[in-house]
């Protein structure tokens, strides 16, 4: 069964034509073996009843011959010439009917010289009867055209014998032929079965099996299970569609466990100084005033920590679902940067000083103003964490062909090329030279918000000199004349 | 103060600015003698500048992590290599972490405080070193 078969649809046609052209011969042989063999047997029939008749004439002559003879010896009774003239009849009768039976080639010769001869007998007959002849005479003067028309008689039997011989033989050779075919068209049909078995099992039911046992074993909790590869064109793209779709699930279930597994471990580091906060103070009385601020200083960032990370699951949680609200105005983008800014330097230690350079005129840009204050705070604090010996975190704002970009540089640490691509991803961590880091959600949430408001944010970093994050996003008065903003 | 034989020299080492400084004012307020480092280099800096008697140490920071600290004080002879180290951190399986950098002191964030106090009382007493098993892996 090396055929090629790469597709049902093939599998159907071929099937259909190959039953098709077997029926259709089937039906022709069957025909055609039916047709000759009542053909032949009804010319054996015709003809077996010729050779009768033939026999009959040898017969009736020899018969006539007898009476005649008879008859002249003993001078004959009416009833004697009765019977010659009724074997006479009989005899022209059969005569008549062969000739009518045979007349094509060798036979109709052969039955016109019967005749003569014996015409030629009676002839004789005739003449000499009234020649009043001794009856030895007779008999021994008629011999030879007696022994003539039986000679004739016998030599057309026997031709038609053989002519007979020769239709049995090919009637029989008709009657195998017809029976081979019967034999054949079982044999076919039997084969055509098997082989459509065989086709449909091993490239149809099979495959269909494994697809089945595969959803059974993923279902299962096996989420290594694939189906694999098939024969059948359509089976096949199934197959593949099915593995995709399995791959999918199997890494998003992934992504949810490790997104869960990172939610929880990034909760633990400020969960933990809260409680070491508010249990320090427990044991120490009475608390001097300062210690007491200082420690409700410390309680209150980690639940504005706690507070930040929430919004940003939440946020991460409204990206993925399409459910992110935002409220769009036309807004001059240096205010929330001056805000956040302005918020920022209050907040964070000499070591980083916060420079910022923006433009003199407004840049007018639709976008949700809480939400670009929000990435503005997200990539300062970024700067500020991954500038650990501390040095100046530059915000500057410009415009380049139609788009404001915003752009916040440290002089920090810097990112890995392979990583810079990664960060952005949800709650993916970090390789830091020999340490690791969680990025949390925060660069992935703020993407999608300035992805959200048609922009775009990007990085670019050097390893060790510190990285420069831009947000781009199209100036609201050329938005509809511009083209998509480029990936940085 | 609950130590016995008074107070201790520690060195707390946190990326997190807001835990070691938590940390540090709860254990000052018990007598101790603490300074904070941020990340493992300015750690091993102070380990350099003044031996602690114990190291209270993160396991993930930038630049130079808790493991590689621990390992680059063991790598000279001149009593770093003797300094115990308390591993304090909220990573996943820190009792495999403590396994690899050989110390048996070792607390998951977030913690209660008398649990950190008793684990380092242990720590100052029997002040262990860590001792990392010989690397066989590669």
């Amino acid at each position: 069964m090396k055929i090629f078969i790469h597709s049902i649809r093939r599998v159907a046609f071929a099937g259909a034509m190959a039953a098709f052209a077997m029926t259709a011969f089937l039906a022709a042989s069957d025909l055609y073996s039916t047709t000759s063999l009542t053909d032949a047997s009804r010319r054996i029939a015709a003809d077996t009843a010729t050779l009768y008749r033939i026999v009959d004439v040898e017969r009736l002559l020899l018969l006539y011959s007898r009476e005649l003879h008879f008859a002249e010896a003993t001078d004959g009774t009416d009833e004697g010439r009765e019977r010659q003239q009724e074997l006479l009849r009989q005899l022209d009768a059969n005569m008549k009917a062969v000739r009518d039976d045979l007349r094509r080639g060798e036979q109709q010769a052969l039955a016109v010289r019967m005749e003569g001869r014996i015409h030629d007998y009676l002839a004789q007959v005739r003449r000499l009867r009234y020649a009043e002849l001794p009856v030895s005479e007779l008999i021994a003067r008629l011999g030879p055209d007696l022994d003539a028309a039986l000679a004739a008689t016998r030599e057309l039997r026997a031709t038609q014998a053989e002519h007979l011989r020769r239709l049995g033989a090919r009637e029989s050779s008709l009657r195998t032929m017809a029976n081979g075919t019967a034999l054949a068209t079982s044999l076919a049909v039997l084969l055509l079965g098997f082989v459509f078995q065989r086709v449909v099992k091993k490239d149809v039911l099979e495959p269909l099996t494994s697809l089945k046992v595969t959803i059974d074993r993923f279902r299962d909790g096996d989420h290594e299970a694939r189906s694999g590869r098939h024969r059948l064109a359509e089976l096949n793209a199934v197959s593949r569609r099915l593995d995709g779709l399995l791959e999918t699930i199997r890494r998003s279930e992934e992504t949810r466990l490790a997104s869960l597994g990172a939610v929880a471990h990034d909760l633990r580091n400020p969960l933990g100084t809260l409680r070491l906060s508010l249990e320090g103070l427990q044991d120490a009385s009475p608390i001097p005033e300062a210690r007491l601020k200082r420690s409700l200083e410390t309680a209150l960032r980690q639940v504005e920590r706690l507070t930040r990370m929430v919004s940003d699951l939440l946020d991460a949680v409204r990206i993925r679902a399409g459910k992110l609200e935002l409220k769009t105005a036309r807004i001059d983008l240096r205010e929330p940067v001056r805000q956040v800014v302005r918020e920022y330097r209050l907040s964070v230690s000499d070591a980083h000083p916060i420079e910022s350079d923006l433009p003199g005129e407004a840049v007018v840009v639709a976008a949700d103003f809480g939400r670009i204050c929000q990435v503005v705070e997200n990539l300062l604090s970024n700067a500020v964490k991954y500038s650990p010996e501390g040095g100046p975190v530059d915000v500057r704002l410009r415009v380049e062909d139609g788009t404001a970009v915003l752009s916040v540089s440290d002089e920090g640490i810097g990112i890995a090329e392979d990583d810079q691509e990664r960060i952005f991803q949800p709650f993916l961590r970090v390789t830091h030279g020999d340490g690791l880091e969680g990025v949390g959600l925060g660069l992935s949430v703020s993407r999608e918000l300035v992805r959200a408001q048609g922009g775009e944010l990007g990085v670019e970093s050097t390893p060790g000199s510190g990285s420069t994050f831009s947000v781009r996003l199209p100036l609201a008065s050329r938005e509809e004349r511009d083209p998509p903003p480029i990936a940085p | 103060m609950s130590i016995a034989g008074g107070m201790a020299d520690l060195l707390i080492v946190d990326d997190d600015p807001g835990a070691g400084e938590m940390l540090a004012v709860v254990l000052r307020d018990r007598g101790h003698e603490v300074r904070v480092a941020h990340d493992g280099r300015q750690g091993y800096d102070m380990v350099d500048e003044r031996l602690p008697d114990v190291v209270i140490l993160d396991v993930e920071m930038p630049r130079l992590d808790g493991p590689g600290m621990s390992r680059l004080m063991l790598a000279e002879d001149v009593g770093k290599e003797k300094v115990p180290v308390l591993l304090v951190s909220g990573v996943e399986q820190l009792e495999q972490v403590a396994a690899r950098v050989g110390t048996p002191y070792f607390l998951e964030k977030p913690f209660p405080l008398p649990e950190l106090l008793s684990i380092l009382e242990r720590c100052l007493s029997e002040k262990r070193p860590p001792e990392p098993e010989p690397e066989t892996e590669t």
